[in-house]
Formats: C-alpha cells, structure tokens, sequence
C-alpha cells in the first residue's frame, strides 16, 4: 500500500514526464505494431493470393508457336515438374485507358473460374466466402459474368491508370484496335501489382476465341509473331526446389524453356515486386521504431538519473522510514512500467484503424487484398519484450540507490550531485540571454546529455534524408541510378517512320551539343539460365552508370547489377551465358551497374551484344514500341526551338517529348520517390514529435531544479519573457550542439546506411553530394525548432512568482 | 518633514484557503519615507511577510493601493503590468531574502553583475567595476568568485545584498535578512544594512529579532493584518554636535522592549 502511495504521488507529481514517456511509448508501439500488421496481412495476402488461383509456381509466355511440342514434352518429362497448363494468349499492345496510356505490352486470357473477382468497393471477392482468412469458393453469380466487350482488370491497373468500372480500355492487337469496357478487378497473383508493368487481362471465352483466330490468322511473317502465343502455367514435382526462382533455373538448364520465353514470371519473383513496397516501408519503420526504443531508453536512464538527483533528500527520508533500496526501487519500476503499459494499450488502440489504413494504402500498390487478422501474438511478443528491456533497464538505473545513505541523502548530498561539473562559460551584458542560457548548460552538462544524443541521432536522420532528397533529385543522381532524365525523348507515333536516329541528331546538333544519348531498349534475357531483364543500348558509354569495372566496350561484354552478382554468383571477368530463345552466346562480365529496372535484377548489353543473340531493335535505327531514344542537352533552352522544327518536318510520325527538369521533379509520383519523400516526410514527423517530447520532458525536470533561479530571477528584475527567451536560447544551443555531433555521426555513417536501404530498390552504390546546405538547412532548422520548442515549454515561468521564495 | 517615497492605501489580502477566504492584511494604510530604516515587526502570522511582498510589488494585494513615488511620479504597483514591473524590481526596487537565494551556478560576483546588466544606463564596464566594489566593501573580496555553495551564509547573504544595491535602488527590502544566520553573521549583517542606510538607502525590513529591529529608525507593529503601533527613534548610532551618541545602546533596547511590551509582544 505505501508502494501504492508513492507510486501515485510519484506520477501526480511528475505527470508531465510520465505522459512523455506515454507518447514515446505510443509512437514505439503504433510504428511497430502497425507496420507487422501490414506485413503480416500484405504478405499473407500475397500467399492466399497463390493458393486460391492454384497456377503452379511460374508463368511463362512464347510468342506464336515458340512453345513448340518438342518443348512441352520436354517440360512434361522432366522429373522437376508435376504437369503445366497451356493456355493461348493474345498480345496487345499502346495499352491506354483514361488517356493515360502504359508503354508495356499486355497479355489477354480467358478468365477462369478461379479467379477471385472484386466486389465494387474492393472490400472482398464477390466469388468466394472470406471465413477466417481462407477462401471457401462460391459459384459466380451471372451479373459478373464477362459478356462480348467486357474485361477484367487485375487490380494494380486500378491506379495504373486511375480507373474505375465502366470505364475503356483501348489497345492494338495484330491488325485491330480494340476497345473493351472494364467490368472489374481481379487479383491476379502473378502480374496484378501495379509495379509490374506486363499486365494480364481477362475476357469472355467467346471474345477471346474471336479475337484469338483474327490475330493468328493476321500472323504472316517472323515479325508478327507478337501478337500471340501461349501462356505456361508450371506446376513443379517434390523434386523441384522449394524456391521457384531455383526452380526456373534448374528446369531451364535441363529444357531451355526459359532461353525460348518471352517473359517468365515465377512466384518468388511476383511475391518480391508485389510486397517490395510494403517491405521497404517496413524495413524503414521498423528500423526507426528500433531508434525510437533506444532514444527511449536513454530518455528514461537520464529521467531517472534527473529524478533521484532532485529527489535525492526525499531519497533519504524514504530509507531512515524505513523503506528498503528494493522497496524504493520498485516504485521506479511501478512508475514506468504501468505508464509504458498505458502507452501500450494506447499504442494498440491506435495501430488497429493504422493498420487497417496503411493495409488498404498497400493494396493500391500490391493489389492483393490483405488479410484482415490483428497481431495479436507479434503485438504481445513486442510488449513482453519492451515491458522487460525497460524493467531491467530501470533496474540497473536505479542500483545508485543502494549507495545513498540516509544522512548523506538528507544533508547536503544535493550539492554534489548538482554542478559537479562547473565550467564557466562567461557571462555578458551583451546577450546576457545567450551567456546565462550557455551557462546553464555547462554548469550541469549531465542534465542535458540524453537530449544531445537524442537530438544528434535525430540530426543524423534529417540530414540523411536531406542527402537521400538532394541525391534522387539531381541529374546526376538519376544518371548514377541507370534512370537519366533526357530533354528530349523521340517516340514512334504510327507504323509509318520516315526518320531515322541519325537525322534527329543531325538537326538537333545545329541548335545545341548533344552531352549524352539515352536509346535503349529492354528484353528479358537468361542469363546462366535465369530469366533477367536486359537494357540493350546504342550508346553504352554515354549517361552510363556503370561504377564497377567498365562499361560495355566490346559485342561479347555485359555489365551486371550487384543483385544479379549475387544471386548468380558472379563477377568481374567471369565468363556467362547469355540466351534468348534458341540461341545462346557467351559473354565476359565487364563491370558492375546499377538501374532500378526491375528493382535492380538486370543487365546490360550493347546492340551488338544484342545482335549475337538475335535481338535487333536499334539496329535500324528507327524506334519501336519497347525501345525509349532521348538526349540531353547542353543547352536545354533550347529543346522547344528543336522539337517544334523536328515535328515541322516529321509530322505525325514522330512524337517529341521536352521534359523541364524542375516540373518533372515536382509531379513525380514514381514509387521509388513516394517511399523516398514518405520516409522523408514521416522522419521529420518524428523528428518533431520526437523534438517536442523529448524538449517537454528535459524541460519539466529542469524547470523543477530551477523554480528557486527561475524565482531569483524574477525577483531581482527578470521579466517572464526574457526568462523565457533564455530557455528558448538554452534549448537552441543544444540544438546547435546536438546539431554539430549530428553532422560529424552524418559524415561518418549516413552513406552507409542510405546505400544499404537503396540497395533494396537496386541502388547500392550512391555518390552523396555533401553540399554546405545538405547540412545547413537541417541544422537551422533544429535549432529553430528547438528555440521555439524550448519557448513553449517554458510557458511555466509564469507560474513561479517571486513570493515563492519567501519563507514566511 | 520626510518625504513619502512609497504609501499602502487600504491594502487588503487574501488568501483562498479550502474554500473559505482567509484574509492576511485586513486594511493596511501606511507610508514609507525615503532614507529611512523602517522596520515591520510582528508576531508569527501577523502577516508582516505578506505586507512586505505587497509593498515591493512581489505579490499583488486583494485590494487597494501601494503607490510608489519615483521623483514626481506616482506608480500603483499594484496596477502595473508584469514587464513594467519587472523593470521596477531590476532598477527601483532591491530586495533580499531570508534564505538568501543566490542563483547556484553563478559565482558570487555573476550574481551579482547579471542583476546589475540589467540596468541599461551603465556600460558592462562600469557594472563588473560596481560589482566589484560593493563585493570588496563587503568583505567579500577573496570569495568573489566562488559558487554560493562553497561560502558561508553570511557571506551570501552580504552577497544578496550587494546584488539587491548594485541597481542604486531607491528602497531596499529585506524579509528577515539574518533569520538563518549565526550571531557573527547576524551582526555583519546588520552593520552592512546600518551603513546603507547612513548613506541614505530606504531599507524596509521585517524580523521579529528585536536586536535587527533596534537598527531601525521606524518600527512598525503589525497585528492581525493591520498596523496597530508605530514607534519613532533617532537613526542607529546617530551622534550629537559633540559626536556623542544621542541613544547609547541599552536605552534603545529598553524603550523599544517597553513599545514591544505594551503592544502584548
């Protein structure tokens, strides 16, 4: 019961403190508990997703009888596989809906009777029973039914190109232009995120017999065989390797299925592009959340610390009572803990509607509905966990108890624990608000060393964000990251191309220097048997980003991305192969690259690389529908004045694009720059809230060590507002300080760790522009926060008169 | 005739007290002359600490007035806005404490300048220079710049009152200024103030230590929340044409005891 006592006065008394704790608490638990929930539903999601359409682990497509019959016998002999799924398929393609068009090609298929079908608000599936997370089949009820005309979207084309049902969708096939009327969504597991460009889409039976015996029947020649083919569903045998990317390469290395595919997709790699939104998100937050426990538990050792120092004499008291080191220790532990255990409860309470938010704000990406489970185990584990770090810790803090002695406590002990540490910072007329406000930091450094560490951690964060901001927004960055922005791009516009490249840049070179070519074009090529996205270019050398090695020099060279090192297990200088369809060539590993192509899993050949294996879109020098031709300039200025003579002389079939640098930058909403700018954007929520909490919490306890100054001084003539400008220019300094160990933890760290989180979007090498600003503004703007933090916080100045000095 | 320099009209306060209005000074009317060593006496709960911090503008009263006369200027303290006040505190007002209250992490000379930085008419020359000597004066020379809490309490509280004058301020108030001290420091003390006060500083000081209060030149009793006596003596040590003390000692104290006694100290 006197445990109880105290523990109540004990958290009247500082309430302030204990709601601080309580906020760090909540943002500790609702980072946690609602990026595991997202995980946990998204990821879950992703594998019922599987399970329910029940289409093997891979799908493959050929183009028009690439799938020979010397080919499936081959798969179905093999002992990897259990049995595959032939379906036919037809290839459309300048995909465009709401005038928002998608420069891949996409599949159309007969929908099958297990796809699950979206109801309209994308709640559940219209075609099966959601009952503790599993899906128990229903039959389709007939108004979802596709009639002539009709089509089912996967639901990443949602936001792809913005669109709702009822809505057209128009594309080419081979020899018709085709408009359909969107039915609905489907969750289609393999190709539905909206990360993946390739879609597939879903039409009547009916229609796609029409359609499907119209294109094949429109196939004259080699180069028409686009416009249809088969799609493979393989299902493997309990031989195959539980991973399906393995498994690829396994069964590709026995029958060349894959060298004779035009894509491949297998589970492993649509269940990576499908959740790798959601994965990195989550590997930031949970991450920061991990800073936020260890800022947390500094914050609380140095609260504690703070406290036994101004309670020392009750200290004391409390032992000559009669109360045990335990005893006293135990209310520590009582006070925290059931203030934590507030935060958690509140903590929980808030991450259900997050989890459910940020779940539904996924699903535009991933496209497959999460699951609806809270949780609950993950939730207990991290409670247990973080209720018992912050028990020991206390512990451990609160052993200086043992070495107070009641009469050392209660006389005089006060002083040797305030200002052991004096350094006379000197004070002056001339902002005498500064000098008294640096004097009170150095007098009592101790005060103040959680809130440096704090602060320098969270200075760490902003100026790595600022450096991640000023590295995606920059040219050369962008160059670096296999993505350059051109001034101008050159794209075919009708069938009829009376231009050629050299002619484009024949007139451009009259009005600017040309400083780099963009012309490449992409193709997914097996590399040692594993099917990898190829960016083929022209001009290898220019706008390269090649930071390895070298780039392609040679017809027999290919750079590699790290990732593709990786998972291959190869370097600079070894010998692979490459294949496409039915040849295969040998080439040597010149270097390393990075693109954000395909997250990072690619390569590189130059046209003549390409050449070797057959592929030839850029040797005509004219462009085609997947290859992408821009230049930069050195005088952008002038790209208007060339694109309108280009369009004058080449009409309707060229279409040029000028891109302004600035206004791209403004309007982009790529994902890679939502993640980028969401994580900056939340670090510096939290870096404020964080700010706030911390400078509450420091500025409480001060204010309880020096009512009796605060009194002195409005008693010989301080004003409230001047006494309060001190605190905001005491709070500022150690802004500014904390700021200057930030920058130095910046200097040595923030390339570290931003490459080790780029290197999940395939940018594992960054060359950080440490400009004066990158670490000007971020400072400044911490020292302001803190002034005016500190400004706020000391709104309690006014409550201390200078009659509370008087002993009556 | 003396000049007024501060005046209570009516002075009321109140205290809320578990729900029932406890009333401290009832009706105070007094005036305070400059250059004189007024002291407030009274027994414990009189209210004479209240009075005082109702006078310096430390508290503000329930009701009534406390003007302050600052050359022709009349000031109600008690109407004045908290920044106006504070400038009155910093340049016009001094005061020292019982408990002495010296800012901790400020030498004792720091102390002392700060207040004295706040006083926009001196350069910060000239204020270190005033710190300096009004510390020497006071003996304080050799332990000017240690912390408060390695000097005695005597030496602090000479401190106190060397930061309370170092604006030149017009009335020095003091509540129970050797309350905490020893005899030797009390009587330092006290001398200090004497020697203020003869070179003409309005002191006002409450202590219920009739030896403090023998210092003053007008004492005041109060009772109840009310003055109920006033006793006027010659100034402390005051001599004749002939340099021999007008009141020796011992006839002070008598007479004061015998004020004190028929007011039932």
């Amino acid at each position: 019961m006197e445990i109880l006592t105290l523990v109540k006065a004990g958290i009247k008394h500082r309430k302030g403190v204990f709601i601080g704790f309580a906020i760090l608490t909540i943002l500790i638990v609702v980072s946690s508990i609602t990026m595991l929930g997202v995980s946990h539903n998204s990821n879950g999601a992703i594998k019922r997703a599987f399970e329910t359409v029940d289409k093997g682990v891979m799908v493959v497509s050929y183009k028009y009888q690439a799938f020979t019959d010397e080919l499936e016998k081959k798969l179905n002999d093999s002992e990897l596989v259990d049995h595959i799924e032939v379906n036919d398929l037809i290839i459309g393609t300048n995909v465009a809906c709401n005038e928002i068009e998608n420069g891949n090609c996409f599949f159309l298929q007969k929908y099958y009777d297990k796809l699950p079908i979206y109801n309209e608000d994308q709640t559940a599936f219209v075609n099966y029973d959601e009952k503790n997370a599993k899906l128990v089949k229903k039959d389709l009820p007939e108004k979802y039914k596709l009639k002539k005309g009709e089509v089912y979207l996967p639901y990443g084309c949602k936001s792809n190109f913005k669109c709702k049902a009822g809505d057209k969708l128009t594309m080419d096939l081979l020899g018709k232009s085709l408009e359909l009327t969107i039915k609905g969504f489907v969750q289609d597991p393999y190709m539905g995120a909206s990360l993946i460009g390739i879609k597939t889409v879903f039409i009547s039976d009916e229609e796609f017999e029409e359609l499907y015996s119209l294109t094949t029947s429109n196939i004259k020649s080699e180069e028409d065989i686009w416009g249809a083919g088969d799609l493979v569903y393989i299902y493997p045998s309990d031989k195959a390797d539980n991973s399906s990317d393995k498994f690829l390469r396994d069964l590709n290395l026995e029958t060349k299925f894959n060298d004779m595919s035009f894509i491949a997709m297998t589970r492993d790699s649509a269940e990576h592009y499908t959740g790798i939104f959601v994965n990195i998100i989550m590997a930031v937050i949970v991450g920061f959340a991990i800073l936020l426990t260890v800022i947390f538990l500094i914050v609380c050792g140095h609260n504690i610390s703070t406290e036994m120092e101004i309670d020392y004499t009750n200290l004391g008291i409390l032992k000559a009572e009669g109360f045990t080191n335990l005893s006293i220790r135990k209310v520590y532990l009582i006070e925290y803990l059931l203030t934590q255990l507030v935060g958690i409860i509140i903590g929980f309470a808030i991450a259900i509607p997050c989890e459910k938010w940020l779940s539904r704000l996924f699903f535009n990406i991933s496209a497959t509905l999460p699951l609806k489970q809270l949780p609950i185990l993950d939730g207990c584990l991290i409670t247990i966990a973080l209720l018992l770090i912050t028990g020991i810790y206390i512990y451990i803090f609160t052993s200086k108890i043992i070495k107070t002695s009641p009469v050392k406590a209660i006389t005089g002990g006060k002083e040797d624990y305030y200002f052991s540490n004096r350094l006379n910072a000197p004070i002056t007329k001339r902002g005498l608000g500064f000098s008294l406000g640096l004097r009170q930091i150095t007098s009592a450094p101790k005060r103040y060393i959680s809130i440096f560490i704090v602060s320098a951690v969270l200075v760490f964060m902003i100026i790595s964000v600022e450096l991640m901001s000023t590295y995606i927004e920059s040219r050369n960055a962008l160059t670096s990251m296999g993505m350059p922005f051109v001034d101008l791009e050159f794209s075919r516009k009708s069938d009829d191309v009376s231009w050629k490249v050299s002619d484009i840049e024949e007139m451009i070179k009259k009005h600017s220097d040309i400083e780099g070519r963009c012309y490449k074009t992409h193709q997914y090529i097996s590399i040692n048997g594993e099917n990898i996205m190829c960016v083929i270019k022209a001009y290898p050398d220019e706008l390269s980003s090649t930071y390895k090695g070298r780039e392609v020099k040679y017809d027999n060279e290919v750079v590699i991305t790290e990732q593709v090192a990786n998972l291959l297990d190869i370097g600079i200088g070894d010998t692979v192969e490459l294949g496409l369809r039915k040849k295969t060539e040998e080439f040597v590993v010149s270097g390393i690259f990075q693109t954000m192509n395909d997250t990072g899993k690619a390569i590189s050949i130059s046209n003549g690389g390409a050449t070797r294996l057959r592929v030839d879109p850029t040797d005509k020098y004219t462009v085609d529908n997947n290859s992408m031709y821009g230049v930069v300039l050195s005088d952008a200025t002038k790209s208007e004045e060339i694109a309108k003579e280009i369009r004058d002389k080449y009409g309707d079939s060229i279409e040029v694009t000028v891109s302004d640098f600035e206004s791209v930058m403004d309007d982009l909403t790529d994902v890679f720059y939502l993640a980028a700018n969401g994580s900056k954007l939340l670090i510096y929520i939290l870096t404020f809230i964080f700010s706030l909490v911390t400078i509450m919490m420091v500025f409480s306890k001060t204010f309880i060590q020096e009512r009796t100054d605060i009194g002195i001084n409005r008693a010989t003539g301080f004003s409230v507002g001047r006494i309060r400008r001190q605190f905001a220019l005491r709070f500022m300094i150690i802004g500014l300080i904390s700021a200057a160990f930030g920058v130095l933890l910046s200097r040595l760290y923030s390339g570290q760790m931003l490459e080790s989180v780029f290197s999940m979007f395939g940018i594992p090498h960054m060359e950080l522009e440490y400009t004066l600003m990158s670490f000007v503004r971020p400072v400044l703007l911490f020292a302001l926060f803190y002034m005016i933090f500190g400004y706020l916080a000391s709104r309690k100045v006014k409550k201390v008169s200078a009659r509370e000095l008087i002993s009556e | 005739m003396k000049d007024v320099i501060l005046k209570a009209k009516d002075v009321q306060k109140s205290f809320a007290n578990n729900g029932e209005q406890l009333h401290v000074l009832t009706n105070v009317n007094m005036d305070i002359y400059a250059h004189d060593f007024t002291v407030i006496m009274g027994s414990s709960g009189s209210g004479k600490s209240t009075l005082l911090y109702a006078l310096s503008g430390m508290d503000k009263a329930s009701a009534g007035e406390v003007i302050y006369k600052k050359g022709n200027e009349e000031i109600d303290i008690c109407k004045l806005k908290e920044k106006k006040m504070a400038d009155i505190r910093a340049k016009d007002f001094g005061f020292v404490f019982q408990q002495m209250h010296l800012v901790s992490n400020l030498t004792l000379l720091e102390n002392v300048t700060v207040t004295g930085y706040l006083n926009k008419n001196k350069s910060a020359q000239e204020t270190r220079e005033n710190a300096n000597e009004l510390l020497d004066r006071m003996g304080l020379e050799n332990v000017k710049n240690n912390l408060p809490s390695r000097v005695s309490g005597g030496e602090q509280q000479r401190c106190a009152i060397a930061r309370a004058v170092i604006n030149s301020p017009n009335i020095l108030f003091a509540d129970e200024p050797t309350g905490a001290l020893n005899r030797k420091n009390t009587t330092e003390v006290l001398d200090l103030l004497t020697e203020l006060n003869e070179k003409g500083q309005s002191i006002v000081m409450v202590t219920h230590d009739i030896k403090a209060a023998l210092r003053g030149n007008r004492l005041l009793y109060l009772e109840d929340g009310d003055i109920v006596g006033e006793l006027e003596l010659s100034k402390y040590g005051e001599k004749d044409k002939d340099g021999n003390p007008l009141q020796n000692s011992k006839a002070r104290e008598a007479q004061v005891n015998a004020w004190l006694s028929s007011l039932d100290w």
